[in-house]
C-alpha cells in the first residue's frame, strides 16, 4: 500500500500538478455554473422539466434556461418557482398577476407582484401545490426565474437516472469497465 | 520517477517526448560534483500556487453554497467567479508564455544556469531541445536549439536507453560534455580523482570558454542540427 505511493511522493510537484489538472476540470465546471447563476441572478439558471403538466409547450426532459432579473411577471409568462418546504422546482404559467398597490411614483419599490400559476395541462390552478395557507406566489421570494429558452429532450438522461437508480450502477459499471479495458 | 524502466509506444511522438523529458532531470541532477545541477522549481511553484488558489476559491464557494444557500452567498459569488477566472487566465498565460515547454531549469555551484525547453511537432519523431546556458551575470554562453531523432535513444522495444540519450546531450551541450569527461576520468581510476579538483570552478567565462571550444571540435557535426535562433520558442503550443 505504502510502496505503491512511493513514486508519487518522490516527485511531489508532478503529483500535485496531476491532481491540480483534475481539480481544475471539476472547479471550472462548478464556477461556470455559478457564473451563469450570477448573470441570470437565479440560484438554478438551468432546469429540467420533470412533469407533463406543461404539455404541449414542454415535454418531460426538456432543458430550460432561466432569467431572473425582471421585477415583474406578466400573465402568460412561464416561470419556475420553488414552494417553501418543498425542494422540487415547478414550471408553470402565470395566469394572474397582481401588481403591488400604488402606481408610478407612489409604487412601493420593495413590494413585488403576487402571482397565481397554473399548468397548461392541469385542470385546476396551483393553489393546491402551494404551501399550506399560501394562495399566491411572491415574485421576488418564490420565483427561481422565467423561461427564456429551451432545448428539447436532452435533460431526459437526468430523469432516467433519478427515476431508475439502478441505471446509475449500470453506468458506473460501464465506465469502470472502459477504464479497465483502455489500459493496454 | 520510478526506477523500473517504462515501455513506451514507439508510434506516439508525445509519449516518446514525455519519457525523454522525464529522463532529463534525474540525469542532470546526478552529474559528478562540480557539474551537478540543482533543479530550480520557481516557475513550477508559481504555476501550482496560481492553480491551487483558484481551486481553493472554488472549493470554499462550493462549501459555502452547500451550507448557507444561494441567498447568503449571492453577494460573494460574483467576485469569486471573477477571481477564479482571472487566476485561471493567469495560469493559462503562465503555462503558455512563461513556461513555454520548460522541462528543466537548474543551477550549478557557481551559479551557472541551464534551461531546457523541449518540443515536438505532431507526428514528427524529432525531439527539439532549446538549450540556454548562462553565466550568473546573465551572459549567455549557449543559446541554441538542438534536434535529435527519438531513434537515437529508444531501442526497438520502446525502452529508453539512458546511455544513448546522455551521449546525445553530452555531444550537443558543451557543459554536459565536460561533465561526461569528468565521469569517465573518475571511472578510469582513483588517480584521476585529484585531477577533478584541479579543474577550476570559474564564475567568469574566460577559461571555460577555451575549454569548451576544444571540446566542440571533437563533437561530430553530422549528428547535430543546431540553430542559434531563439525565434522558434513560441511554436510549441501544438505539442
Amino acid at each position: 500500500m505504502l510502496s505503491s505511493l512511493a513514486p508519487y511522493l518522490s516527485n511531489p510537484r508532478q503529483t500535485l500538478a496531476q491532481v491540480l489538472n483534475f481539480a481544475l476540470v471539476l472547479s471550472t465546471a462548478f464556477m461556470l455554473w455559478k457564473s451563469l447563476s450570477v448573470i441570470a441572478d437565479s440560484p438554478s439558471p438551468i432546469v429540467v422539466v420533470l412533469s407533463g403538466s406543461m404539455e404541449p409547450a414542454f415535454q418531460r426532459g426538456d432543458l430550460l434556461f432561466l432569467w431572473n432579473r425582471d421585477k415583474t411577471a406578466e400573465v402568460g409568462e412561464i416561470v419556475v418557482y420553488n414552494v417553501k418546504g418543498k425542494d422540487i422546482p415547478i414550471v408553470h404559467r402565470v395566469v394572474r398577476s397582481y401588481a403591488p398597490l400604488g402606481v408610478g411614483a407612489d409604487a412601493d419599490a420593495s413590494a413585488s407582484p403576487k402571482l397565481l400559476t397554473k399548468g397548461d395541462n392541469n385542470v385546476a390552478d396551483d393553489t393546491e401545490l402551494y404551501a399550506r395557507g399560501q394562495s399566491y406566489l411572491d415574485r421576488k421570494e418564490d420565483i427561481v426565474g422565467s423561461v427564456r429558452g429551451y432545448v428539447p429532450a436532452v435533460g431526459y438522461v437526468t430523469i432516467m437516472l433519478s427515476e431508475h437508480p439502478w441505471l446509475k450502477t449500470v453506468m458506473l459499471g460501464i465506465m469502470g469497465l472502459m477504464v479497465i479495458l483502455q489500459r493496454e | 520517477m520510478s526506477s523500473s524502466p517504462q515501455k513506451v509506444s514507439l508510434y506516439s511522438a508525445n509519449d516518446l517526448k514525455n519519457a525523454t523529458d522525464d529522463a532529463l532531470t534525474p540525469y542532470l541532477t546526478s552529474l559528478p560534483k562540480p557539474y551537478t545541477f540543482q533543479q530550480q522549481h520557481s516557475t513550477t511553484n508559481v504555476r501550482l500556487a496560481l492553480g491551487y488558489t483558484a481551486v481553493i476559491i472554488a472549493g470554499v464557494l462550493f462549501y459555502a453554497d452547500y451550507k448557507l444557500g444561494w441567498n447568503a452567498t449571492k453577494a460573494y459569488t460574483g467576485p469569486a467567479c471573477l477571481a477564479y477566472f482571472a487566476l485561471n487566465g493567469a495560469l493559462t498565460y503562465w503555462i503558455w508564455a512563461v513556461e513555454a515547454g520548460v522541462v528543466f531549469v537548474g543551477t550549478r555551484e557557481g551559479g551557472q544556469k541551464l534551461t531546457l525547453k523541449s518540443s515536438t511537432r505532431k507526428y514528427d519523431p524529432t525531439y527539439k531541445l532549446k538549450v540556454t546556458y548562462e553565466a550568473p551575470s546573465g551572459k549567455k554562453w549557449e543559446d541554441k536549439e538542438i534536434e535529435g531523432s527519438f531513434t537515437q535513444w529508444f531501442n526497438t522495444y520502446g525502452y529508453l536507453q539512458k546511455k544513448d540519450l546522455q551521449a546525445w546531450l553530452a555531444n550537443n551541450i558543451e557543459v554536459l560534455g565536460l561533465a561526461e569527461n569528468e565521469k569517465e576520468k573518475a571511472s578510469q581510476g582513483k588517480k584521476s580523482t585529484h585531477s577533478a579538483t584541479t579543474i577550476p570552478l570559474k564564475v567568469d567565462d574566460g577559461p571555460e570558454e577555451t575549454k569548451t571550444e576544444t571540446l566542440s571540435t571533437a563533437t561530430e557535426p553530422s549528428a547535430v542540427l543546431s540553430t542559434t535562433s531563439a525565434k522558434k520558442g513560441r511554436s510549441k503550443k501544438r505539442t
